[in-house]
């Protein structure tokens, strides 16, 4: 994961720096395949299954900064000085989850082989208010500047205008990445993801993946902090992930419930895929055991006292909620929409190819690298206020 | 307001599954060998008939050109749009980004992403063809004439008179929102 290092005195290039870069250029399998042999070669995709690793990574990476911008938000704008910890750090690796999820989605959408993206671009005006992926890019274009401000602000100590960014921050953010959400449950095509649950979900799951990230950052910053303030800030992080993933798991069985109760056309087989079918181990094994019950036992057994046991129990919780926008964005493709003309449901399936894995774990790197640049070129290290 | 109402009206009875409108859909628009990729197809649906024997329904698909396209609505970039003139929905390659929310948006999986177009391809009841006076290629070829074409807003037309002489009169995905405007019918009891 992220390093130890709050020394501005180390070398800008290290072992760390040296890792997220190889980290990033496994992509480069992908990203070659990509050039050689197109991207329908290249990716698992088909006909019934369009959206795929990388659009499921964008929307985890994009899931940290919205996370990671929320908490940092619930300080500055509603003054909760309980969360008020390593904001600095925090927005930079927002930043840095950002150009992550920037990435995978450049190379979703060609790469810069076609650079499809700039049709978007020039096609900007006029305005396709109706289209839910307009807004979503108009949104994340302005929450990228929006993040270089309030980090900005934050490096120069300037509360009160860090307070008008962050509120700002704080609604771009949630409107982008609940829009995120709307991208999928505007399809009325797609009963799996049709309706109001998949926006609220995506904000839920995002408030757990931050938390999470902000206990890691502690444990890792923790010999660099006033030893009270950690234990302080570490309890309210585990608590709070804690009551998320009460909420999370709450969401997840009143949504299943509800699903199977109605044995509708389209949605109870795809909820049957999830449950029982092709998806079930992701879904019991990554997203209910190592995502949420076995994170609640450890943070419960620790009593929000273990930096350690907080540490583990939100790295499970980060692999959780990967496999919650996986589950979720493939299961609500898994049912073929022809499926109503038949007797039977047809089922797809969908394995990632080593293109699209690739290019996943370059992303993490590319996160990585971006936040390790950062933490030795700027100062990043907290001040008193 | 479409200044002309066009119209698919298929006959069901009358579909022998041959897909001679496959091939021929496929040899006009010059589109790949990929078996996912296709703008019209026939779709062999097994079911049983009420005394236990097997039958097979042959259902010849292809884009509504719905009145209410929410393929339309979803396009960040305009790329596609519904012609005013005659309901025609079009996509313009050179605008489409590839994100594929058309795809995800259509009840009909009438569209797909066309790797050497670097766009979303769709059927377009050959717009080509018909402002040419011809019949979509599909219609021209269809041996037992299940595929129909034509103007639904002239009663004389045959699609107009079809609708009229229908035994049973549907669309697909009706509830969905979409005012399809392919018809599907059976002209036997």
């Amino acid at each position: 994961m992220l390093e130890n290092t709050g020394s501005t005195k180390r070398p800008i290039v290290d072992g760390w720096i040296i890792f997220y870069f190889l980290l990033a250029a496994v992509g480069l399998y992908g990203m070659v395949h990509v050039f050689l042999y197109g991207q329908e070669a290249s990716y698992g995709l088909s006909r019934d299954i369009e959206w795929g690793l990388l659009i499921i990574g964008y929307s985890f990476f994009v899931g940290i900064t919205t996370g990671l911008s929320m908490w940092s938000a619930a300080s500055h704008v509603f003054g909760f000085k309980s969360f008020h910890t390593m904001s600095r750090k925090m927005m930079w690796l927002a930043l840095s989850a950002l150009l992550s999820g920037f990435f995978i989605i450049f190379w979703d959408l060609g790469g810069p082989f076609r650079l499809q993206i700039l049709r978007f671009v020039v096609n900007i005006v006029p305005f396709h208010w109706t289209s839910p992926i307009w807004w979503m890019s108009v949104l994340y274009a302005l929450e990228l500047p929006l993040i270089v401000i309030e980090v900005v602000l934050l490096l120069l100590n300037k509360e009160k205008y860090t307070f008008i960014a962050s509120l700002v921050g704080f609604l771009v953010g949630i409107s982008a990445y609940s829009n995120m959400g709307f991208v999928f449950s505007a399809n009325i095509s797609r009963p799996f993801w049709h309706g109001p649950f998949i926006p609220l979900f995506f904000i839920l799951s995002a408030l757990g993946l931050g938390a999470a990230f902000v206990l890691i950052l502690l444990f890792i910053y923790s010999n660099k902090m006033d030893k009270e303030k950690f234990v302080f800030a570490n309890g309210i992080y585990s608590k709070t992930l804690f009551v998320v993933l009460l909420a999370v798991l709450f969401a997840i069985i009143w949504r299943s419930v509800t699903i199977l109760y109605g044995n509708e056309l389209l949605l109870y087989p795809a909820a049957k895929q999830l449950l029982a079918g092709s998806l079930a181990f992701n879904f019991w094994f990554f997203e209910i055991f190592i995502g949420i019950v076995l994170p609640l036992i450890i943070l419960l057994a620790s009593k929000f006292k273990s930096p350690t046991a907080s540490f583990i129990a939100s790295i499970m919780v980060i692999i959780g909620v990967f496999f919650m926008r996986y589950d979720t964005v493939i299961a609500g493709q898994l049912v073929a929409v022809i499926s109503p003309y038949f007797s039977q449901a047809k089922i797809a399936s969908y394995i990632p190819s080593l293109s699209e894995v690739s290019l996943f774990i370059s992303a993490w790197g590319v996160m990585g690298f971006f936040y390790s640049l950062g933490v030795r070129i700027l100062r990043l290290e907290e001040v008193e206020e | 307001m479409e200044k002309k109402k066009y119209g698919f009206v298929i006959v069901l009875d009358r579909c022998i599954g041959c897909m001679a409108c496959y091939a021929a859909c496929k040899t006009e628009w010059e589109i790949s060998i990929n078996p996912e990729y296709w703008r019209t197809k026939v779709l062999n649906i097994e079911d049983h008939k009420p005394d236990g024997t097997p039958k097979i329904t042959y259902l010849p698909i292809l884009c509504n050109q719905c009145s209410n396209p929410y393929c339309v609505d979803v396009c960040p970039t305009g790329a596609s749009y519904k012609r005013e003139e005659d309901g025609i929905v079009l996509v313009v390659p050179d605008k489409c980004i590839g994100c594929k929310a058309c795809i995800e948006a259509c009840p009909y999986d009438a569209r797909f992403y066309d790797e050497d177009l670097h766009a979303v391809n769709k059927c377009t009841w050959c717009l080509p063809r018909i402002n040419n006076g011809l019949e979509p290629a599909c219609v021209n070829t269809c041996v037992g004439e299940a595929r129909n074409f034509g103007r639904l807003d002239d009663p004389d037309s045959l699609v107009s008179k079809l609708l009229r002489d229908a035994k049973k009169v549907w669309k697909l995905k009706e509830n969905e929102g979409t005012e399809p405007n392919v018809y599907y019918v059976t002209l036997n009891e």
